[in-house]
């Protein structure tokens, strides 16, 4: 490892034993932050935020400090702060860590993005496998209240803020911030018509802002070194270190902290350790099935917002997928059409219809009855979802497939051809 | 209303501020192709049919959605709108059963009116149809056919925001998402008959017309629906003037005429259904001691009662035109003391279109002080009177208290049920036979044209007309 570790939020707190419990916690320099934001004023906390250059780190990237300032600073207001750990997107395990590991860094974010914006009630809606962690969480909030970093009068000022965990029920649409919502109202999680955006209209219609764990996580670092080193750490426009999760075919697959804009062909070869028993790279999936797909020649890129979406792919939840030269780019094609059908919410037509033809095309390359036009037809198809849907789900599928078959037309007519030889 | 300016496809506008873009634009004459948005149901953009461009938007946007602004470039047929639209309504067909031949939404079916216009033609999806459900039966009015089913959610959002109730909803995920109800229990509403008038396609049909006549045989003639005093308006549905069409009943299906004033675009299940009642027991005939007379013996046996008669009761099935026309004979010319007015009996009401008082027309005649008559009042007929009913349930309290040897004209559609009662019988024209206005619980004034021609009968208004040239004549 070339980093060092004081240039990394999570890493070194993941390294010390029994960091969960909120003594040990404390002692590696926790809910420090926290005291020093208390005696910031409130813009200054979002105007470090700010400087941070963070981005959600939920998929989407968009700047933190600016959906902060989103929301209505007027304290008559009641307002609501949510944490996304519903963690559905394929190929990522990041939160995870910081879910079990790391609690404590999460409620301390927490508690002074609800001071900062003014919130008293926060709710970390939560994966519903995640029902272990959703334990360690509730402990950990219980730790907390007792040591008054949350509850009323936290470390005697006056600012109250109450955390809930709510675990979800297991839709992928979930982890789509209107659906979340929908979802923890006690309804069917359906994405909402936006505008208006959950600042203006959120849960109960109030005024929510909903933040992904990692990037609530990055709070107190932000705070205890201010925005600027945040900021930093990464490249341009891209503030902090990002977990990327590693999987597939490399020989040590994992977590790893880096700079936001590490370059891909890097994590791969140098931190993942490469392609396990000496196999080609094929292709790399770069931040979670919803990511266009990546083939070998194009993963000398670096791993930021910006960079992925110039190359017609996004940074994502930051899930890196590696197959090697044995994989079957037909079975990917599968696996992703079969998790899009069956987790369409089925709200808008394009979507619900679209995710349905292209699994039937896909179904019938494997039953050797598609021809040529039919290939070309799932990459039509694709495109005619996009654009089309309330939320981002029907841009997810048709830019994946879409990307992945286009890449990889050749694969699936060989696939046919060949097929179509033997009978 | 505020007005902003808009340009649609490069034409301004001066539109009212709150609409859609998609409002807007009908309230221009342009139509943008949708499923699930309804003008009384508040905007869910499911269908994607509606997308639009709006200048210096990068996204198509669904119009449905999206409120009109100052300035705001519109286009509706763009290439990008137009290819946009027919992707859409391709996947949309792509499971749809095409059994046009048998649904009775045929040819008021919105797929159809839109892929005339913006279909492919060219199938390119050669898979197989995931199949569903395609009959259960939602109501005794309504049965759900999901294959036909595109889930605008129209149904489900009806029911929650006109009825205030959760009757239906989707169930499932996804492609496998189906409507129903919940438990699978019955729809229980007396406003069913809107669920299947609201499906823009043919999932929710009725089954009262079920398989009865194809759509584009029927021609809609407006009216007003009597049976309560809020007057909704409403389209009587009748076979087209062709010879092969002679065999079919003259109402074939009652619908609702959209008035945002009065009733929106909904009528409750009387309405639709129990309209057609009027249609029996008529009697074409005049009766005069049990025997059927002509008009001529008709004017004569007028012309010996008229002077004197005692009472006359008018009934709130009248026209505003009829009851003038009464009263300015009756009482001002007779100077008749006991005129009076009847009419169905109250029965229940709701806080969204049913009315507790069951006629078309007793706000007009509370507004010319004439005293309605029920079940209670203690009024005894007696010497000569002469009696207008529209009733075909409801007319025995008043025939029986007639005193033995009263001399009773009635002036009506339907066979009474006491006929014994009635010395002279008139038939009349009955509801959809009528011209004229009625005036509903809030004054509003509607006027109706008569739906059908009444060729075998005169209406309450040339039956007066005649009473009227024979008082003249003395």
């Amino acid at each position: 490892m070339t980093e060092k570790l004081e240039n990394k939020i999570f890493e070194p707190l993941l390294a010390v034993e029994g960091i969960e419990y909120i003594e040990v916690y404390e002692e590696h320099g926790g809910y420090k932050a926290l005291r020093e934001a208390l005696k910031m004023k409130r813009d200054e906390i979002i105007e470090e935020v700010k400087n941070s250059n963070l981005r959600g780190r939920g998929g989407a990237g968009f700047p933190a400090g600016m959906k902060w300032s989103f929301m209505p600073m007027d304290d008559k207001i009641e307002k609501f702060l949510i944490v996304n750990a519903d963690e559905g997107e394929p190929g990522t395990f990041k939160d995870k860590y910081i879910l079990s590991r790391l609690p404590h860094l999460l409620i301390e974010g927490m508690a002074i993005t609800a001071y900062a914006v003014g919130i008293k009630k926060g709710y970390i809606y939560i994966r519903g496998e995640y029902e272990e962690y959703a334990q360690i969480l509730e402990k950990a909030i219980e730790e907390a209240r007792r040591k008054k970093y949350i509850g009323k009068n936290i470390l005697g000022e006056k600012f109250t803020f109450n955390i809930v965990v709510h675990r979800g029920a297991g839709a992928y649409i979930c982890g789509e911030e209107t659906a979340l919502i929908e979802s923890l109202e006690g309804k069917r999680g359906h994405p909402r018509l936006k505008p208006p955006f959950p600042a203006n209209a959120g849960l109960y219609g109030k005024p929510t802002l909903i933040n992904n764990v990692e990037t609530i996580a990055s709070i107190p670092a932000i705070i205890k070194n201010k925005g600027f080193w945040f900021a930093s750490l990464g490249s341009q426009k891209n503030g902090g270190t990002r977990l990327f999760g590693v999987s597939g075919k490399v020989n040590s697959p994992g977590i790893y902290e880096l700079p936001m804009g590490t370059n891909l062909k890097e994590i791969i070869y140098n931190y993942a350790d490469g392609i396990k028993n000496n196999k080609k790279l094929k292709a790399v999936i770069p931040g979670g099935i919803s990511a266009p797909i990546l083939k070998a020649d194009e993963i000398d890129i670096p791993m930021d917002f910006d960079s992925l979406m110039k190359a017609g792919s996004m940074l994502g939840s930051g899930a890196i997928m590696v197959f090697d030269e044995n994989d079957s780019m037909l079975e990917v094609l599968r696996i992703m059409i079969n998790f899009y059908h069956h987790e369409s919410c089925g709200q808008c037509a394009p979507c619900r219809y679209g995710t349905d033809v292209i699994k039937k095309l896909v179904d019938k390359i494997f039953n050797k009855e598609a021809t040529e036009e039919d290939v070309d037809l799932i990459i039509q198809t694709a495109q005619s979802i996009i654009g089309k849907t309330i939320c981002p789900f029907g841009d997810a599928v048709g830019m994946a497939v879409g990307t992945l078959v286009r890449k990889f037309r050749n694969e699936i007519l060989d696939f046919l051809r060949e097929e179509n030889a033997e009978s | 209303m505020p007005k902003v300016k808009i340009k649609i496809n490069d034409r301004e506008y001066e539109v009212e501020q709150g609409l859609t873009v998609l409002e807007a634009a009908e309230s221009v004459g342009i139509e943008i192709p949708h499923f699930c948005a309804h003008k009384y149901l508040k905007p869910a953009g499911l269908c994607r049919m509606c997308l639009i461009e709006i200048k210096g938007v990068r996204k198509l946007q669904t119009s449905c959605t999206t409120p009109v602004k100052e300035g705001m470039e519109v286009y509706t047929e763009s290439e990008a709108v137009v290819k946009a639209r027919k992707e859409v309504l391709e996947l949309h067909l792509a499971n749809h059963p095409l059994d046009c031949p048998e649904c009775d939404q045929a040819g008021d079916c919105y797929i159809q009116k839109y892929y005339d216009k913006y279909g492919f033609y060219e199938r390119r999806f050669y898979i197989e149809r995931t199949h569903f459900e395609k009959d259960i039966v939602l109501s005794d009015n309504l049965i759900l056919d999901r294959e036909r089913c595109i889930l605008c959610q129209r149904c489900v959002r009806f029911a929650e925001e006109v009825l205030g109730e959760k009757l239906l909803a989707v169930f499932e995920r996804g492609s496998k998402s189906y409507i129903a109800t919940y438990d699978d229990e019955k729809i229980d509403t007396p406003y069913s008959g809107n669920f299947a008038e609201i499906c823009p396609v043919g999932a929710i049909t009725d089954r009262r017309f079920r398989f009865k006549i194809r759509n584009w045989f029927l021609e809609k003639r407006e009216s007003i629906c009597p049976l309560c005093e809020r007057g909704c308006n409403i389209y009587v549905e009748t076979p087209k003037d062709r010879p092969y069409l002679k065999m079919y009943e003259r109402i074939q299906r009652i619908s609702s005429r959209d008035n945002p004033k009065v009733n929106k675009s909904f009528i409750c299940d009387r309405g639709r259904y129990e309209l057609f009642e009027l249609e029996d027991n008529r009697i074409y005939k005049g009766i005069y001691e049990m025997e059927e007379v002509g008009w001529q013996k008709i004017k004569k046996i007028l012309k010996q009662h008229l002077f004197t008669m005692d009472t006359v009761i008018l009934s709130a099935w009248m026209t505003n035109e009829e009851i003038d026309l009464a009263l300015s004979l009756f009482k001002d010319f007779l100077s008749i003391k006991n005129i009076y007015y009847w009419g169905k009996k109250d029965g229940d009401e709701d806080n969204i279109l049913i009315k507790k008082d069951k006629n078309p027309n007793s706000y007009y005649l509370n507004s010319k002080k004439v005293k309605r008559l029920s079940s209670k009042s203690r009024l005894v007929l007696k010497g000569s009177a002469i009696i207008f009913g529209d009733f075909f349930d409801d007319n025995d309290f008043l025939l029986s208290k007639i005193e033995d040897n009263s001399f009773i004209i009635m002036i009506t559609p339907y066979i009474p049920s006491n006929p014994e009662k009635v010395s002279l019988l008139i038939p009349s024209a009955n509801f959809f036979e009528k011209e004229g206005s009625y005036t509903n619980f809030e004054g509003r004034i509607q006027r109706v044209d008569n739906v059908f021609e009444a060729d075998k009968v005169k209406s309450e208004f040339e039956i007066l007309k005649i009473m009227e040239s024979i008082l003249r004549e003395r």
